[in-house]
């Protein structure tokens, strides 16, 4: 179990503290990098979006006001989206299996379906308000503010992203 | 009783209605097994996207990230420095400007006479130094001269 709390982990990464960005790595960071996976087009811009994150944690200010997960997962979202639109939408590669990943067994490639696989055929802003009201539990005023977007604008993409998804998996 | 054909099943579904609101929804759906199928299935779609694992990174991303973060951290730390060194220099500079500019005005000025003993009088001149002298000393001056 951490001895760190979420306060004191964010105190000990804006100090600039390589013991608490290396806890920090082992609480949050490849939940982190599952979340960009599906907000980016390869794995690649995935791991340049949590590098983002953490740089940003340098001068971000956590309140305390949601936990710090959810505060992380809030910038990793933005820094996606900032990283899908300098970069064209790319083919999803097929080397995604080719670097060894953690947990990697024979049974787990054969049938892997993750999360990023579920949503690529999605756009974007769908996979984004999935991940922040399944993954996250978000309420729409928190997901609005995340996004940068009016409450009416997540109601609506959250139930246009639903019926892409149900369409998808019929 | 319905809900409106375009009535969001998710706002029901993710608990963002009023109590009432959520109340008279429950009651619909009591009575209408199509839409309460259709709730059914958003749940279910949740739990299925809840369930389904993440990607994991490469096995060195963690010290990638690490290693980078430090070097962000290190080059923004220089970063500061500079500007709090540029930053004192130009206090300095402002400092100094002023202090010079201050001591340029509080030189005292010359009295009339004083210049006038400088620039050099005419022979004639001495009753109009006598009234420079006078008016420095705060003297009585009238037209005939001074008392």
């Amino acid at each position: 179990m951490s001895e760190w709390t979420d306060a004191q982990l964010m105190a000990g990464v804006a100090r600039g503290d390589a013991h608490a960005m290396r806890e920090l790595l082992r609480q949050h960071g490849n939940y982190l990098f599952g979340v960009a996976r599906t907000l980016t087009n390869s794995p690649a811009d995935a791991e340049d979006a949590v590098q983002e994150t953490l740089t940003a944690l340098l001068t971000a200010k956590f309140r305390g006001d949601s936990s710090l997960r959810t505060f992380l997962v809030s910038i990793v979202v933005r820094q996606a989206a900032l990283i899908r639109r300098k970069k064209r939408p790319m083919m999803r590669l097929a080397d995604d299996s080719d670097r060894p990943q953690k947990g990697d067994s024979q049974s787990a490639t054969d049938a892997r379906i993750d999360l990023a696989a579920l949503l690529e055929k999605l756009s974007p802003e769908h996979r984004e308000v999935l991940v922040l009201r399944e993954l996250q539990g978000q309420g729409y005023e928190e997901m609005a503010r995340t996004l940068g977007v009016p409450r009416g604008t997540i109601e609506s993409r959250l139930h246009r992203a639903r019926e892409a998804l149900r369409q998808l998996w019929k | 009783m319905s809900l409106e054909p375009n009535h969001p099943l998710d706002a029901f579904i993710d608990g963002e209605l009023s109590a009432a609101e959520m109340a008279r929804i429950a009651l619909v759906l009591k009575d209408d097994p199509a839409l309460a199928m259709e709730v059914a299935e958003l749940r279910a779609m949740g739990d299925r996207l809840r369930e389904t694992p993440l990607s994991l990174p490469v096995l060195n991303a963690e010290a990638n990230w690490l290693r980078n973060w430090q070097i962000s951290r290190d080059r923004s730390v220089r970063r500061l420095a500079g500007w709090m060194t540029a930053a004192a220099a130009a206090i300095l500079g402002i400092t100094l400007s002023t202090a010079l500019t201050r001591s340029a005005q509080a030189q005292p000025q010359l009295a009339d006479w004083e210049t006038a003993a400088v620039a050099g009088l005419d022979e004639d001149d001495t009753p109009r130094a006598a009234r420079l002298i006078a008016v420095d000393l705060s003297l009585p001056v009238t037209s005939e001269g001074v008392r």
